[in-house]
């Protein structure tokens, strides 16, 4: 009777009732529970709450069984998939729009048959490539291609397959490997087979010399298929070759793998050569080319001119009205990132917004610039200038020495710069932002996309609608800002109560759990905390 | 990467498995003489041994022995959502991805668990910074969340078991799902100290705390109950 309980005496009972006491602290325990009414009736309602949990969790809102997650499946996917943290390549965007990267961006189209064999056939590895494959025949014009899955041929990359690709330049198109496609350029007749490929290349673990899944990515991105005979190849995949070869180069193998190897190097360097110049000599034919009122239909887009070119450059990119033609296309990144689905569809609303030539422009009710049409003439400026600003925004993340900044731009101009925010660097917090932010960033422009090819509202509709969202972005990025900070608040209570209760700061025993919250100073974490002692 | 304090009396045969690194490549279960029925009859030290000898029958009894714990444990912290599933499908990759390092110093379900409440702990702050930031009022004006009419009323049991729901879901998340691994899957509080990187006697205040704040709050209805 009569005794107060404490924080102390709660944590007593609450391990009496969990059974966690030693001999000593039992007995206490029994004795508090003899002579107070009031712990007694706390252990009640303790046990009472404990009760109320279990059946609460007893009849979850969500089914708490699962039937279709088994080990083996687990097992399986854990195993084709290759170690590595995604998240450090994503807090730059991979996305970056057309710009950040300054390679070009062309779709240069192999036309060629690929080589298919039968099932009943050979191995791959003495399998003479001159019976079942026809001369190869680049162009580097660009085209068009559909922006679906199906574009996307080839499979998940197997450590042969890698073999394959570094050592002789080809990649299946199949899951079967049946098919694959060849896109090394060989010197000299008698290269026309594909070597019997070392053992010990042939053994060669892939996740020896890059994380498996991120190249398979890169390879798969690289190679598109429009039809049956045309494929697009990205015009670097000679260069991602060669860095895999280099590789395999590094690590200690026998004199005859490394013969292989220095082959495969060569012929790297042709076909960079060779591939190097055509496009060159492309690309100026088709800056001359693409001029308004071409009638040559495909698209060239070099995403270094959008930002770093001269004016003229960037008209490749808006001079869209022939893709009005062509509704689907995909644009391959230089990184191999899929871009792709996303910032053709915003191109497009640019497309078919763009008609004959604006000679008045007005400000609509969003104040944004809107031509009227003049049957008569161009101006291609002005839908340049628009385009630049719908494009993507590109979210940048930098940091200072102590500090995290957030800079949103799309590819004209910067649009957003955040103040310096106070996480520290690395923090999993900034992180988060960071992932978080690309991930919606992400939506946003699937939302714009989905808005560009929204036939039953008008072009100025979309644009406005376009408008507005990049506006509401933006301030949602600052609310974010702030509540990023809110939330720096609450984890520094959080670690000053851990302190508490790890004794690392002395309390008084009489004082509440609640006493000791208000008492406590707040606090950044990038502050020390004035109360550990 | 996790270390897990601790010290937990191991097999010999689970020593000898730590001088090996790696998980091996698969083994068809005939070859191993094994199956279903004696992994069943295996304890967890021993299923951990099979998988890394390559056996995923061992794997899929681990699986079968701790989905649906893990399952709750994250559907009581995330509350209803599409993913859980896919959740815990993630968190038991990640388990087999690490189990060549997994030192046998604790047990596989402390470990299981240490893993669980970590991805639990990311979705958490995730998701807080997603609540605010989605564009999904935009094209979903028209609110789907709202009460049906004509519920009626609710019973009485359903009232108290939303408000036992509601009033852990106020607890700071890592006591919320204390309080679950203690009350529902009565982990030890050594068991605690392990998954929530703590000392005993943090898990034991932290304990009493939450069950002090829960009975405040829901003494209206232990009374009635």
């Amino acid at each position: 009777m009569g005794v107060l309980l404490t924080e102390k005496h709660k944590a007593l009972l609450s391990a009496y009732l969990d059974g966690e006491l030693t001999g000593s602290e039992y007995a206490e325990a029994e004795r508090l529970l003899e002579r107070s009414a009031e712990a007694r009736t706390w252990l009640q309602d303790a046990s009472s709450v404990g009760k109320l949990s279990i059946t609460a969790a007893g009849q979850s809102e969500v089914s708490t069984t699962s039937t279709k997650l088994t080990g083996t499946a687990i097992a399986s996917m854990a195993e084709q998939r290759g170690g590595g943290s995604l998240f450090q390549n994503a807090i730059r965007s991979p996305w970056g729009g057309a710009g950040t990267v300054g390679a070009l961006i062309v779709g240069a189209v192999l036309v060629t048959q690929p080589f298919s064999r039968s099932d009943d056939s050979p191995p791959i590895e003495s399998q003479p490539i001159a019976e079942v494959m026809h001369e190869p025949a680049y162009s580097v014009r660009p085209t068009t291609f559909v922006p679906d899955n199906s574009a996307l041929i080839v499979p998940p990359i197997s450590s042969r397959d890698l073999v394959g690709f570094a050592l002789d330049g080809i990649l299946p198109i199949n899951q079967e490997r049946t098919s694959f496609i060849v896109f090394a350029e060989k010197d000299g007749s008698d290269e026309r087979t594909i070597k019997e490929v070392d053992a010990q290349l042939r053994s060669l673990e892939p996740q020896r010399l890059l994380a498996l899944d991120s190249l398979s990515g890169l390879l798969r991105t690289a190679v598109l298929r429009k039809d049956a005979r045309s494929y697009a190849v990205r015009h670097d995949l000679a260069d991602l070759r060669e860095n895999v070869v280099t590789q395999m180069d590094a690590l200690s193998l026998s004199f005859s793998a490394r013969e292989q190897l220095l082959k495969a190097r060569q012929e790297c360097e042709l076909t960079q050569q060779r591939v190097g110049s055509r496009l060159d000599a492309e690309m100026d034919r088709m800056r001359s080319e693409l001029m308004v009122g071409s009638q040559q239909q495909y698209i060239l887009i070099n995403a270094k001119a959008l930002t770093e070119g001269p004016p003229g450059d960037r008209r490749q990119v808006v001079v869209f009205e022939r893709i009005g033609s062509f509704p689907d296309f995909v644009v391959v990144n230089p990184d191999g990132v899929s871009v792709v689905r996303k910032n053709p569809k915003l191109v497009s609303l640019i497309a078919s917004s763009r008609r004959k030539a604006p000679s008045v422009v007005h400000k609509n009710r969003a104040g944004l610039s809107v031509p009227s049409h003049n049957e008569e003439s161009y101006d291609n400026q002005i839908w340049e200038d628009e385009a630049a600003k719908l494009f993507m925004a590109n979210v940048i993340i930098t940091f200072t020495s102590k500090h995290g900044q957030i800079i949103i731009s799309n590819d004209a101009d910067t649009t957003f710069t955040s103040p310096l925010i106070d996480v520290e660097e690395e923090s999993e917090a900034f992180y988060d932002f960071g992932s978080v932010l690309l991930e919606l960033t992400d939506s946003l422009n699937a939302l714009v996309g989905r808005i560009a090819v929204d036939r039953t509202k008008s072009a100025e509709e979309r644009a406005e609608q376009i408008y507005r969202m990049h506006n509401q972005y933006r301030r949602q990025v600052e609310e974010m800002l702030k509540s990023m900070r809110q939330q720096q608040e609450t984890d520094a209570k959080e670690v000053y109560q851990e302190k508490v209760d790890d004794g690392l700061i002395d309390l008084d025993t009489k004082s509440t759990s609640e006493e000791a919250t208000q008492s406590r100073p707040t606090c950044s974490p990038l502050e020390n905390d004035p109360g550990v002692s | 990467m996790i270390a897990i304090p601790g010290s937990t009396a191991i097999s010999s045969e689970a020593r000898a498995y730590r001088a090996e690194p790696r998980i091996k490549k698969s083994v068809p279960a005939q070859v191993l003489g094994v199956d279903r029925a004696h992994m069943r009859s295996l304890d967890d030290v021993a299923l951990v041994d099979e998988v890394r000898a390559g056996n995923r029958l061992g794997f899929d009894e681990l699986v079968e022995r701790y989905r649906d714990k893990a399952l709750r444990l994250v559907a009581s912290t995330l509350g209803a959502r599409e993913d859980l599933e896919d959740i815990v499908q993630e968190i038991f990759v990640k388990v087999y991805r690490s189990l060549e390092r997994f030192r046998g110093e604790a047990s596989f379900s402390t470990y299981l668990y240490t893993v669980t409440v970590n991805r639990c702990r990311d979705e958490l702050r995730k998701s807080k910074i997603r609540k605010f930031f989605s564009f999904d009022v935009w094209f979903d004006k028209v609110g789907s969340k709202e009460l049906t009419a004509g519920n009626g009323h609710r019973l009485e049991q359903e009232e108290r078991i939303e408000a036992v729901r509601a009033a852990m879901r106020r607890l700071p998340e890592q006591t919320s799902m204390l309080l679950h691994l203690r009350e529902i899957e009565e982990l030890t509080y050594k068991e605690l100290a392990t998954i929530f990187h703590v000392e005993i006697g943090t898990i034991k205040s932290r304990l009493s705390r939450a069950r002090d704040k829960l009975r405040e709050e829901l003494l209206p209805f232990m009374e009635e109950g």
